[in-house]
């Protein structure tokens, strides 16, 4: 069974063989199984031409963490659906927090930086300025409302 | 001495005054939020109050309700730990109508030292050197452009009722000042109500170095040697050590002597902090007083061999210390790393998510103080601060291999944190010889990025890792939508533990 994951706009392929037998696929003639066993704890043991390693590495919903050798990777998982969302000119919230203030009107006609949206998270205020000229087509974010990192505030049509 | 004691705080600092307490054979009390109810600082204590629902404002922020907790919970002191309401002089005042002993200073010297105007003034008089400025109630702008001249560019423009940057400008040039005032008014109106502004020096890549000081019961004050917090993002610290690589013991001697004078000026007592700026040129300058405990004491516990929570608790309650000021000796050097919820990769904004794996280091010299448990979730409401790791070496040079091998078997999974930048900086040539300002972060780590390469065992453990969904069955009450992919389940037979 294969497994695509995401890391930093790559695609890593692997295929399982079996349990605790992986072989990362695109990588030529390199390509060799590596065996990863689960240990009773929960973390993992890897093993490598220099003999076994303790990791780390969890999953959870479609992120998978790893930690290895004092590093920590993040990936997404690929489902090959077309999962990516186009956005269009939609403008996410960097960050998970509390909608401040909604500083435009649905209509509005903005300049290129022009604050739209104020969202605070633990002592930091963040303005998401319009990254072009444009009028809003549409606003999501409530004042008030709690918002995930990547949750959708607005949505800007460009200027003919 | 006291028989129980309210913590009033949450996370890692409140179960730090915990176990001081519980080995002076005090009980503790905890307060939580409804979100903090299986915090482990909640679980920690003889007995915790819940005093509201997540948001600050309504929980850890609520004077009356930590009141209300202390009294019905039979405490006779409260301990504020740092942030929230530690600097509150309205809390210390609150506690002493309600006859429960604040662990803390004075509500005249928080009052003092918690306003920029006061404490400055109050320094002047005191001959504590500040940053050369000007200040004066009522002037005009014409009166001021004329102060920054006098004064030399460039200049800070601040708040006089601000903090946290706003209402903070910089000005290179006299022909910039005009506007500069004109937007520093505006933004200290929106944010304080208060446009007054006052005038200081911009002082190039100075260090940040603090002065722990500790008055005690008889009124005596003493310093407990340097903290250097220079390395910094967003005006907050994320490495602390002591001592400083640049303060020697004639400089030590004579910035231990100002922020003596600087706590004996407001009859200090308690444990409080100085800091100062301190230039290349050896000249130092009073920022502020912190009247609380730092979040960066354990350096100096470390070095001083001193535990400075069991020190408060004892000058509160009228009673001696083990220590003076001629009984404290430094020994090696201790460096402290903040592990913060944040990503050093995209302006460290700040990040929540589940902790799926935690593991913290145990290793010779290394003191791990965390509020964080495994299968929690880092949410929004708090300050993403999540652990303190802190090495203590003879030297420098092994303190920071300590943090560094320390930070390296620290595993937070789930969650982005600053753990592997932290390690980056601490293998620094300019960390290591301890060419430190400021700016430090700004000048060396301009963008930093995670590991660049995927090796391919990580790619193994992430596929490998990516048929087990970690378990749900927590109390979190969210949901898992059920995707094919999960209804796969575990592919290992026999597996799935």
């Amino acid at each position: 069974m294969e497994v695509k994951l995401n890391r930093e706009g790559a695609v890593f392929r692997a295929r399982r063989d079996g349990p605790g037998e992986v072989t990362v696929l695109g990588t030529g003639d390199l390509a060799h199984p590596i065996a990863v066993t689960r240990l009773p704890d929960g973390s993992y043991a890897v093993e490598t031409a220099t003999g076994r390693h303790h990791a780390e590495a969890a999953r959870d919903g479609e992120t998978v963490w790893v930690r290895w050798r004092g590093r920590t990777y993040r990936f997404e998982m690929d489902r090959g659906r077309g999962r990516a969302r186009d956005t269009g000119s939609g403008l996410a919230s960097p960050m998970p927090g509390q909608v401040l203030k909604v500083l435009v009107a649905v209509g509005e006609t903005v300049e290129p930086n022009q604050p739209l949206v104020a969202v605070e998270a633990m002592k930091m205020q963040l303005e998401i300025k319009a990254p072009h000229a444009g009028r809003v087509r549409r606003i999501m974010a409530a004042e008030g409302a709690q918002v995930a990192a990547g949750a959708p505030l607005a949505e800007l049509e460009e200027a003919p | 001495m006291f028989r129980r004691v309210l913590v009033a705080n949450r996370g890692e600092i409140a179960l730090r005054v915990m176990r001081s307490l519980e080995e002076m054979g005090i009980e503790s009390v905890a307060v939580a939020s409804e979100a903090d109810r299986d915090a482990p600082h909640a679980l920690a204590a003889v007995e915790t109050r819940v005093i509201g629902p997540a948001p600050v404002s309504e929980s850890y922020l609520r004077i009356d309700a930590l009141i209300d907790a202390a009294r019905r919970s039979g405490c006779d002191a409260l301990h504020p730990g740092y942030g929230f309401l530690s600097e509150s002089p309205a809390l210390a005042e609150a506690c002493a109508k309600a006859g429960i002993v604040f662990i803390g200073p004075s509500p005249e010297a928080m009052r003092v030292m918690g306003s920029k105007t006061e404490s400055r003034a109050a320094m002047e008089r005191a001959g504590v050197p500040v940053v050369p400025g000007f200040q004066e109630a009522g002037v005009d702008d014409e009166a001021l452009a004329r102060a920054a001249d006098t004064l030399g560019y460039p200049v800070l423009i601040k708040a006089s009722a601000g903090g946290g940057g706003k209402g903070m400008r910089t000005v290179r040039e006299p022909r910039e000042f005009a506007s500069a005032l004109d937007r520093a008014r505006s933004e200290a109106r929106a944010a304080f109500g208060d446009d007054r502004v006052y005038l200081e020096r911009l002082i190039a890549r100075p260090r940040h170095v603090e002065i722990q000081v500790f008055g005690d019961r008889d009124g005596n004050v003493f310093p407990v040697g340097e903290r250097e917090c220079s390395v910094q993002r967003r005006h907050q610290k994320v490495l602390e050590e002591s001592p400083s690589p640049v303060v020697d013991p004639d400089l030590r001697a004579r910035m231990s002597e100002a922020a003596t004078a600087a706590a004996r000026a407001v009859g200090y007592r308690n444990a409080g902090t100085v800091e100062f700026l301190l230039e290349e040129s050896g000249e130092f300058h009073f920022l502020e007083m912190n009247t609380r405990l730092q979040v960066e004491h354990p350096v100096t516990e470390m070095v001083y061999g001193v535990d400075l929570v069991a020190a408060q608790v004892l000058t509160a309650a009228g009673e001696a210390l083990p220590f003076g000021p001629g009984g404290l000796f430094p020994r090696g050097h201790a460096v402290e790393a903040r592990i913060y919820a944040e990503d050093p990769a995209h302006g460290f904004l700040p990040q929540t998510g589940r902790v799926l794996r935690l593991r913290f280091p145990v290793r010779p010299g290394v003191r791990v103080d965390s509020g964080l448990a495994e299968g929690r979730e880092v949410g929004v409401h708090y300050d993403p601060l999540l652990a303190k790791v802190i090495a203590w070496g003879v030297t420098r040079d092994q303190a920071v291999d300590r943090l560094y091998g320390a930070l390296a078997e620290t595993i937070i999974l789930g969650v982005v944190t600053n753990v592997d930048f932290l390690m980056d900086v601490l293998a620094h040539p300019a960390w290591r010889s301890g060419r430190l300002h400021t700016g430090f972060l700004a000048e060396h780590f301009p963008a930093w990025r995670g590991p660049e390469a995927t090796p391919a065992e990580v790619v193994a453990l992430a596929a490998e890792a990516s048929v087990r969904t970690a378990g749900r069955s927590g109390n979190d009450g969210r949901a898992v939508p059920p995707t094919p992919w999960t209804a796969l389940g575990d592919w290992s037979p026999g597996g799935g533990r």
